[in-house]
């Protein structure tokens, strides 16, 4: 156990030092837009990594998560927007909810919980799923989740959405979740819950036979996923000020999905530098659609490049590997 | 009691479009193992073929064909292009090329034509309807019907009785046994995204014909219908998938037609929570054999 807290804290110190260094350059020498591109990238590592916590070590696609992620952000809404405000456009929520104008740091605890539980609720059913169908089940409760969003307009502002949060979110609070959850992931992955998930990959069967309970430590693994997600959106909420039900929808999921494909499915790390790769792709590639005026490049350009680096590393960037052991190893092989 | 009529009508023609949506997309699925993301922009693509004809001028007919074609050859280069390089790959990987070549797809349709929503008007005949017996029904409804029965019925034939044809049931059945008693590996494949793009392009008839409209988004709807039809009826089953389609047209013409006013707006909630329950009970779809029969 001391060793699994060692080598997490080893690989969560490789990803925080480059993350702190690029903080601290954003935040001295960076204009406003620029900062919230850091920042972005950020709430999206910590995003990504949740969903990681759960199809890393299951070896299950969710489509779903990104459903708690929406109930973090309305509990943020509800728990941060005034109450003056809040009336207006969500009048259902209760007064002893709406009242509140609580800071992120009270926020973000509440939002781990609730979104916890609705994922623990949830999980009751899907976690007694085949994989297959499990996956396939989450496309089907992404819809449910967005379908509700929008439906239970007293108290999500419906198709509408939520405004006048609060901007909480500061770069340092970005920086802070994320690496928490790098290290949280790498730790849960070599928790005795964590190695059996990861040895199920490959045959369910097989580890059920060797006396894992599949369904359980699968229940867990989705459970946690959702109450990170759960936070890492009011993270985003703080951010973003104003979000519809739209936000949480499949181009959201493809794009967390694709950062966590490209980095390496199964490595915890592998998700920061995929999503790295993605951000900075998209930035520049940005730039270029705006000063040449091509619609859609920039989305054409990362699709070809996601594509690309498929071909060139089907599992992945860093693959089954995690930050410090990808490095040590490619020295070697010089 | 004609009100019931209409609906089953309704619902089986809605059904028939995702049916032929869903077994595209199984055809693909069984053979490669991949699920295809970009199937949708197949649609997509059928109806801008068919857009471009209309602007030109040709008749209706002709619309239809060059959407058909449309389909089949982007069906062809999608796989010669992107998913060739990547045969064997896992799961992940091949659903996140095939969901990249969507995007490329959509925003070439973008860049080339227009990011709007575009008019794409049918002939009168899609919004007139005939009466039998106290019953009204839209021709859309039969049109959709005969051509999907037709094509269910030619493919068929074509799978059974040709030799192409019981390549293809063979690798869908078990790719490798397939291919060890001399199965042409890369021409089965081809074929299979021809057949899928060919699907998706009569699919696209009456989904086009619904909404009148065409963009480069309309895709996605379609692809999320065929992929929980096709998971309905069991992954890696074909008549699966076609029962698959039927029973999600279904499900959701009876939830628009029973739940009160104010829940009209969860009629997806409903349905998606009853595909979670078909999943729940019968994990490899409703056709398939159970366990014990494996």
């Amino acid at each position: 156990m001391r060793s699994a807290v060692k080598s997490s804290a080893t690989a969560a110190l490789m990803v925080a030092v480059p993350l702190f260094l690029l903080a601290i350059i954003a935040v001295t020498t960076f204009g406003n837009a620029d900062q919230r591109v850091v920042l972005s990238f950020f709430v999206t590592v910590s995003l990504a990594l949740s969903i990681q916590a759960f199809s890393g070590t299951t070896g299950i696609m969710s489509f779903g998560h990104v459903a708690f992620m929406g109930v973090g952000a309305y509990v943020a809404a509800a728990l941060m927007v005034p109450a003056a405000v809040l009336s207006t456009f969500a009048p259902g929520i209760p007064s002893f909810v709406a009242d509140q104008e609580l800071p992120l740091v009270l926020v973000l605890p509440v939002a781990f919980v609730i979104a916890g539980l609705i994922a623990g609720l949830v999980g009751l059913v899907m976690a007694r799923m085949e994989g297959e169908a499990m996956a396939m089940a989450t496309v089907s409760l992404l819809l449910i989740f967005v379908t509700l969003f929008s439906g239970l307009d007293s108290i999500t502002g419906g198709a509408q959405g939520v405004y006048a949060i609060p901007e909480v979110t500061t770069i340092w609070i970005g920086l802070g979740v994320a690496v928490l959850f790098v290290f949280g992931s790498q730790l849960f992955a070599r928790s005795r819950i964590g190695i059996q998930l990861r040895a199920s990959r490959s045959s369910a069967l097989a580890a059920e036979s060797l006396g894992v309970n599949l369904r359980r430590q699968r229940w867990i693994a989705w459970t946690l996923a959702g109450a990170m997600i759960g936070l890492a959106g009011a993270v985003w909420a703080g951010y973003s000020l104003a979000f519809s039900p739209n936000a949480f929808g499949f181009d959201l999921t493809f794009s967390l999905l694709s950062a966590i494909v490209v980095g390496g499915l199964y490595s915890v790390t592998g998700t920061v530098v995929g999503a790295a790769t993605l951000t900075v792709l998209f930035e520049v590639m940005r730039r270029v659609e705006d000063s040449t005026g091509v619609v859609g490049l920039t989305q054409i350009t990362v699709a070809v490049v996601i594509l690309l680096i498929l071909y060139r590393y089907p599992t992945g960037l860093l693959g089954l590997k995690e930050l410090p052991e990808a490095i040590t190893r490619r020295r070697r092989a010089r | 009691m004609t009100e019931v009529i209409q609906q089953i009508v309704n619902g089986v023609s809605l059904g028939a479009t995702y049916a032929l949506l869903a077994l595209g997309l199984a055809m693909v699925l069984n053979i490669l193992g991949l699920v295809n993301f970009a199937h949708g922009e197949l649609v997509t693509v059928s109806a801008y073929g068919m857009y471009g004809a209309h602007e030109l001028g040709l008749p209706f007919l002709a619309m239809v064909l060059v959407g058909i074609l449309a389909a089949i050859i982007v069906a062809l280069i999608m796989d010669q292009v992107a998913f060739r390089p990547l045969r064997g790959a896992t799961f992940a990987t091949l659903l996140f090329a095939s969901f990249a070549v969507g995007i490329v797809i959509q925003n070439v349709l973008r860049a080339g034509v227009s990011p709007r929503q575009e008019a794409l008007p049918f002939p009168e005949v899609f919004n007139q309807v005939f009466t039998i017996g106290g019953v009204t029904i839209g021709w859309l409804q039969v049109i959709t019907l005969a051509v999907t029965v037709g094509a269910l019925l030619m493919l068929t034939l074509f799978l059974k009785r040709s030799t192409y044809g019981l390549g293809m049931l063979a690798s869908s059945e078990d790719f490798q046994a397939a291919r060890l008693v001399g199965v042409r590996a890369n021409r089965v494949i081809a074929l299979a995204f021809a057949i899928s793009g060919f699907l998706a392009a009569l699919a696209t008839i009456s989904i086009v014909a619904r909404r009148g409209t065409i963009d480069p988004g309309m895709g996605f709807q379609p692809v999320i219908a065929a992929l929980i039809g096709t998971v309905i009826g069991g992954l890696g089953s074909l008549t699966g998938a076609v029962a698959g389609g039927f029973v999600l047209g279904g499900l959701e013409i009876f939830f628009t037609a029973t739940l009160p006013d104010e829940l009209q707006k969860y009629t997806v909630a409903f349905t998606m929570a009853l595909v979670i329950v078909i999943l729940y009970f019968r994990p490899r779809g409703l056709l398939t054999a159970s366990e014990e029969e494996r």
